[in-house]
């Protein structure tokens, strides 16, 4: 990656264990997003936070948008993407990675396949979605 | 608490709540059993009875009443009205991004990012305008997202009028439009035109239903002879014992099985009482399939007399409201 600007990637996870927990390709309901900065194509920090939408009646995937948007990410690496939360992410300009076509894929995978520009960017909603 | 006295009481309870006239529901829980032919044929024998009738169509997914007298929406004579709820519209003057909207919003309808401008999710917002009454900034304003229209026909029958909801396909407030349909038949300027309001509920036990319920003074549940008939009635009946409203059930296509004379025993109680049956009758398959209602048919069948001996013990059952009608409200009837 040739980019100067911080890269701080959000990776749907099923666990709390940071780089290596296990990723999930399900966005608006997964347990935990793992957070990864980098800078120069280097790892810099790795925190998690719980996604409050994983519980939520209905509008998951906006709300999991929200909470992204306000710790600052500018790019997901998940796998599929409803229309609602395909939608949020745009408005919010977070860029969209497709899912590593490898099951029990860790977010460390995902990061380095992310590096090495293996992952497809995806534009629209991948996943039919659950309306309420 | 008797049956009597707790029919009394709702009735008392609805005549000092607000004006009137009585209102009938038409219900029963499974579709397709003869609600709407029975809310049609009621609606025109009350006119045949020189009442001002005004029927009120609440099965807003697939509103029939119009088809069954034989009637089109698309008519110039036909009013329609869209049936909007709200939506915030962010006043870009007035909001300073602080994201109390959003993180009000119960449905996850409002996204507001960091710097940014607060935006909706138009199809998650139920319109119940929290974000609009918590802005501390007064900075939403009003907006509306049609989800259904309502048309009203005059004159469908002769003294019959029509007001007909309906839910725009794929969206989700049903009651909404129920609600609607509700209050604004139920307004003064609105009851004092009419003599009888009867309404058709949609099939089911769901809160449009009970909403329904709620607002009569009459339940009448329409059901058959079958173990689907039985089944779906009971819910229904559940959903009476729950609101306190006694009612009454009519065994449509009665002699479909030979169950009718069990189940009416069965399923009389005191929260529902049994009113009659209705024979499958040839003519009136034949006038349903023309959209024309079989009382004004002019040749005499077993079915027929049976739902007018149905009819003269709603009106007895009326009448008490009627005779309790504050003599202002009353309709003076046309010469």
């Amino acid at each position: 990656m040739s980019e100067t600007k911080t890269i701080k990637i959000a990776v749907p996870s099923t666990s709390d264990q940071g780089l290596k927990a296990k990723a999930t390709t399900r966005f608006g309901r997964c347990p935990i997003f793992t957070i990864v900065s980098l800078n120069d194509g280097e790892i810099e920090t790795v925190s998690i936070i719980e996604n409050k939408a994983s519980q939520a009646m209905g509008g998951a995937g906006p709300l999991a948008v929200q909470s992204i948007a306000n710790e600052g990410v500018n790019t997901i690496i998940g796998g599929y993407y409803g229309p609602n939360a395909a939608n949020a992410l745009k408005q919010a300009n977070i860029q969209m990675f497709g899912p590593l076509k490898k099951e029990n894929a860790t977010v460390a995978e995902l990061i380095d396949a992310f590096l090495k520009n293996e992952l497809e960017e995806i534009n629209s909603a991948t996943s039919p979605g659950h309306r309420y | 608490m008797t049956y009597n006295s707790l029919k009394k009481e709702s009735i008392t309870q609805n005549i000092a709540n607000r004006s009137f006239p009585p209102i009938i529901a038409v219900t029963g829980g499974k579709g397709g059993t003869g609600k709407t032919l029975v809310a049609t044929n009621l609606a025109v024998a009350f006119t045949q009875s020189n009442s001002r009738v005004l029927l009120v169509d609440c099965d807003v997914e697939n509103p029939n009443t119009f088809i069954l007298l034989g009637k089109s929406l698309e008519n110039k004579l036909v009013s329609s009205q869209p049936i909007d709820i709200f939506i915030p519209k962010f006043n870009k003057e007035k909001c300073v991004k602080c994201g109390i909207c959003q993180k009000g919003c119960y449905r996850h309808a409002i996204l507001q990012f960091p710097e940014h401008y607060p935006s909706l999710m138009e199809h998650l917002c139920s319109g119940c305008q929290v974000c609009q009454r918590i802005c501390p900034h007064d900075a939403i304003e009003a907006g509306a997202r049609q989800i259904g229209t309502k048309y009203f026909i005059p004159n469908a029958f002769e003294n019959l009028d029509l007001l007909v909801g309906e839910l725009t396909p794929s969206e989700a407030l049903s009651a909404f439009i129920v609600e609607n349909l509700i209050s604004q038949a139920t307004t003064p300027e609105i009851m004092n035109q009419y003599d009888i309001i009867i309404i058709d509920s949609a099939p089911g036990a769901h809160c449009d239903v009970e909403k329904i319920l709620n607002a009569s003074d009459m339940v009448i549940s329409v059901t058959e002879p079958t173990p689907f008939g039985e089944h779906d009635l009971n819910r229904i009946l559940e959903l009476l014992r729950l609101i306190n409203k006694p009612s009454y059930f009519i065994l449509n296509r009665s002699n479909l099985t030979n169950e009718s004379d069990f189940l009416t025993k069965k399923l009389s109680s005191d929260i529902t009482k049994y009113l009659g049956n209705i024979e499958v009758d040839k003519t009136i398959m034949e006038d349903y399939a023309k959209g024309k209602p079989f009382v004004q048919d002019s040749r005499t069948f077993p079915a027929k007399n049976q739902f007018l001996e149905i009819f003269h013990k709603i009106q007895a059952i009326i009448k008490p409201i009627h005779d309790n009608m504050p003599s202002n409200l009353r309709i003076k009837k046309a010469d």
